[in-house]
């Protein structure tokens, strides 16, 4: 036994110190930073016929300059697409590493995309491929590529360096300021609502411009940012794992709104013969569910872009606010009709034709203008 | 409206029993009366449908004006 | 309480100027410039001559009742039961009011810089700030007035003054039209709101030297021709088209203001300087309140009440207008009725029955001696 006097405390404190050292190194599942393959963006492919899955990364190139603002610096794509086939994913998984010098970490990946084919085949496969993964993250966004997805996933976008956090970064806008984009678009709400037999809406990726060739990297001296984008579009209808429709933005909008999601819409009426602009939020959403199920909107309304006309006596601002009110209430009472043909679900709530609808709508928010120059 | 009448009647409650509590039953009243006329006014708000003070001011000033003006 | 000499003339002075000028400058011009176009200047001023007429009768009812304020007079004079209906009504006014200026400025903060933050957030802030120093007592408010009055006067006249580089004297010709002259005296909620509002201050005047008469009708001399002088710069910068049309004349002024293409985007400096003026008034506007209830109900503890009428005010903030067009509608039909009766009608009704009481009591003195 080691005595425990004053002498031997602090070597011995030392001792247990390096074990401690030691055993919290982790030897075995170290890995340095410059070893990791960071992706950004995984896309999806699934070809029925035949089978064979293919597998999408994009890898962050660390040897770009983050401080790179200008077009004309750099000559390196800040991100690397990788592409690999096989029977299985998680083949490809262990496969990977016959083109990939570095370790896959998807832990930091911004958004899944699957292809429209694979989509309309089902997303079981993509699900439980994130799910089975530890560090699979299933609060990651999914959206459905319209386009064919070596287009999709070998596009640059402007402004914002990788891909994915462009993506990213789009949907949070379009979901608080254009609601076109639901709050429910991750990888464990798609779960969620096929194991509720619920629909999801996912957004819809698409490419404008030419994608660049492969030669050419990086967008250097060009001004027009749509020479080569990517676009985030319509809405793709999930229902039991598979895309059954597409909504364009009036439906998206509309679907949401009965949801209760909320976000800011503009919109141009047409009120008494007069095309307004009016931007809206919903303010209050109730429902009451049962034999006629009920949803009653109450909208926030803003002046901020009315720049064609607007309201100058209360009375004249009751009857805008009746109509807009009366407008989106047809239209979401509409909406409710098509939605078993849509393939179109509202939670909770068995059949979506039998609901009412109710729409109240007040002026919330002035503008700079009182009235109109 | 849950959270509202949550935070509402925790406040309310609270003050009000604390000074019950201490016998300052004046300070007690004086409060429970400032508070109800507030619930009122919030609940409104809470409903997204607020009451419109000025219009009540209108119906009033309005009231009196018909019983002062001739015929 | 009673006769606690702690202000001096010149805070009050101070106190009495930035009250009045509270929100009038972003809330009022465009509604002046609306109804009188290029002479519409001259509103305040005839405003400011019957605000001054008005804070005579006030002075003349003080003087009849000397250390008193208007709640302590009101139940002298009418008695226990119908005193405590005045001072109730009197609370309930100042609570209005105060909405009214919170509301104004949740709806310029929301409508110029800050759009996604709900209303109640600004009102409950403020008025936590205004409470904990109106809780402080008439030193504080009115110390804290004359202390921010330089970091007000000054900016605020140099950034107008800088905005006048775009000045024109066409757009004031041609001026003193008879139209545009009629349509200045038609313009009788300028009485109202700010005038009337004065009223609030009466639960100062006890604590006011023997300046207070000059300070007082001074302090509101001097903001009718602040307000005044406000309008003629932006009549003169921004011109009456422009005016009519926008929402908030001065921030869109000074916003337009570049020095030299360097300086730009000094908006913020306005919108400062209108936050303050607006803590002041509700300053005083929750102390009036709270000295109200205080003196009518005498309750031991001070936080309850102060909590309470917080509640209320940020309450009755929300609620006190639907939207900008329903309130400009309410203006201009009946703040002069609604403000003239607290006022005007009831101090009057004090006066009269003072000099009533007075009389009487003369009259049973003269009955006594000749018996």
């Amino acid at each position: 036994m080691i005595p425990r006097t004053r002498k031997t405390r602090r070597p011995s404190a030392c001792l247990a110190l390096a074990l401690a050292a030691v055993l919290l190194a982790g030897c075995w599942d170290k890995a340095e930073l410059n070893e990791l393959a960071i992706v950004t963006m995984i896309g999806l492919d699934e070809d029925p016929e035949t089978g064979q899955k293919t597998v999408y990364y994009q890898i962050v190139n660390p040897l770009t300059s983050v401080t790179t603002s200008s077009t004309t610096g750099g000559d390196q794509a800040p991100v690397y697409t990788y592409k690999f086939s096989g029977k299985s994913l998680g083949e490809i998984r262990k496969t990977a590493y016959k083109m990939l010098p570095r370790k896959l970490f998807i832990a930091y990946y911004r958004a899944v995309v699957v292809s429209e084919r694979t989509a309309r085949h089902g997303l079981r496969d993509m699900v439980n491929i994130i799910q089975i993964q530890p560090t699979g993250r299933a609060s990651v966004p999914v959206l459905i590529a319209g386009e064919s997805m070596e287009k999709v996933m070998s596009t640059l976008t402007p402004l914002e360096m990788y891909p994915g956090e462009s993506v990213s970064l789009r949907l949070n806008l379009l979901r608080k300021q254009s609601m076109l984009v639901g709050k429910r678009i991750a990888v464990r709400d798609v779960t969620e609502r096929m194991e509720r037999s619920e629909c999801v809406v996912l957004p819809i990726l698409e490419t404008v411009g030419e994608a660049p060739s492969p030669e050419f990297s990086r967008m250097t001296g060009t001004v027009d940012a749509g020479v080569s984008n990517l676009r985030i579009t319509g809405g793709a209808v999930i229902r039991d794992y598979k895309m059954t429709a597409r909504l364009n933005d009036d439906q998206l909008v509309d679907y949401f709104l009965l949801l209760g999601n909320k976000g800011w819409f503009t919109k141009q009426f047409m009120v008494e013969g007069r095309p307004v602009t009016m931007n809206a939020k919903l303010g209050r959403y109730s429902r009451k569910l049962g034999e006629t199920p009920q949803i009653k909107l109450h909208l926030d309304l803003a002046f901020h872009f009315a720049i064609e006309y607007m309201p100058q006596s209360e009375a004249e601002l009751a009857r805008v606010e009746r109509e807009i009110a009366n407008q989106i209430r047809d239209e979401l009472q509409e909406f409710c009709r098509k939605a078993k043909e849509l393939g179109v679900t509202l939670p909770k709530i068995q059949n979506p034709e039998d609901v009412r609808v109710e729409v109240n709508a007040h002026l919330e928010h002035i503008s700079n203008l009182t009235e109109p120059f | 409206m849950t959270v509202f009448h949550l935070w509402f009647i925790l406040l309310v409650g609270g003050v009000f029993i604390y000074l019950w509590a201490k016998r300052l039953r004046r300070d007690a009243w004086l409060f429970f009366v400032l508070a109800l006329m507030s619930y009122g006014l919030w609940y409104g708000i809470a409903m997204d449908q607020p009451f419109t003070i000025t219009k009540m001011i209108e119906q009033g000033i309005l009231g009196v004006f018909s019983v002062f003006s001739p015929g | 309480m009673e006769g606690n000499v702690t202000i001096r003339g010149s805070q009050f002075y101070f106190l009495t100027v930035n009250y009045i000028l509270g929100t009038t400058l972003f809330v009022l011009i465009q509604s002046l410039v609306k109804s009188a176009g290029r002479d519409a200047w001259l509103i305040p001023l005839w405003g400011g001559l019957c605000g001054v007429v008005f804070a005579l009768l006030w002075l003349l009812l003080y003087r009849l009742h000397p250390g008193k304020t208007l709640a302590q007079i009101s139940l002298d004079v009418l008695g226990r039961p119908l005193g405590t209906v005045a001072t109730v009504l009197y609370f309930l006014y100042f609570t209005t009011v105060a909405g009214f200026v919170l509301r104004n400025l949740s709806d310029f903060l929301t409508g110029t810089i800050m759009p996604e933050t709900p209303g109640p957030v600004f009102h409950i802030m403020f008025l936590i700030v205004a409470g904990y120093a109106a809780a402080q007592g008439v030193e504080t408010i009115a110390r804290l007035s004359q202390l921010l009055t330089p970091f007000l006067v000054f900016p605020f006249w140099f950034v107008i003054l800088l905005a006048t580089v775009n000045w024109d004297w066409v757009r004031f010709v041609p001026a003193f039209q008879p139209e545009t002259l009629a349509g200045i005296f038609r313009y009788q909620s300028i009485l109202g709101y700010p005038f009337l509002e004065t009223v609030a201050l009466f639960m100062l005047f006890p604590f006011v030297g023997n300046r207070l008469g000059r300070m007082l009708t001074g302090g509101i001399a001097t903001a009718a021709v602040s307000i005044s002088l406000t309008v003629f710069a932006i009549i003169g910068s921004l011109g009456v088209e422009r005016t009519v049309h926008l929402n908030f004349p001065i921030y869109s002024l000074v916003e337009e203001v570049a020095v030299n293409d360097v300086i730009i985007n000094i908006h913020s400096v306005i919108s400062i300087i209108l936050l303050v003026l607006i803590f002041i008034k509700l300053q005083v506007l929750y102390f009036a309140a709270f000295e109200t209830l205080r003196q009518t109900f005498k309750p031991r503890l001070r936080w309850p009440l102060l909590l309470g009428i917080m509640l209320l005010m940020a309450g009755a903030a929300p609620s006190i207008i639907e939207n900008t067009i329903q309130n400009w509608e309410w203006s201009s039909k009946y703040n002069f009725v609604y403000n003239g009766f607290f006022g005007l009608a009831i101090p009057i009704l004090l006066l009269a029955v003072t000099w009533i009481k007075a009389a009487a009591g003369k009259r049973r003195q003269r009955g006594g001696m000749t018996a």
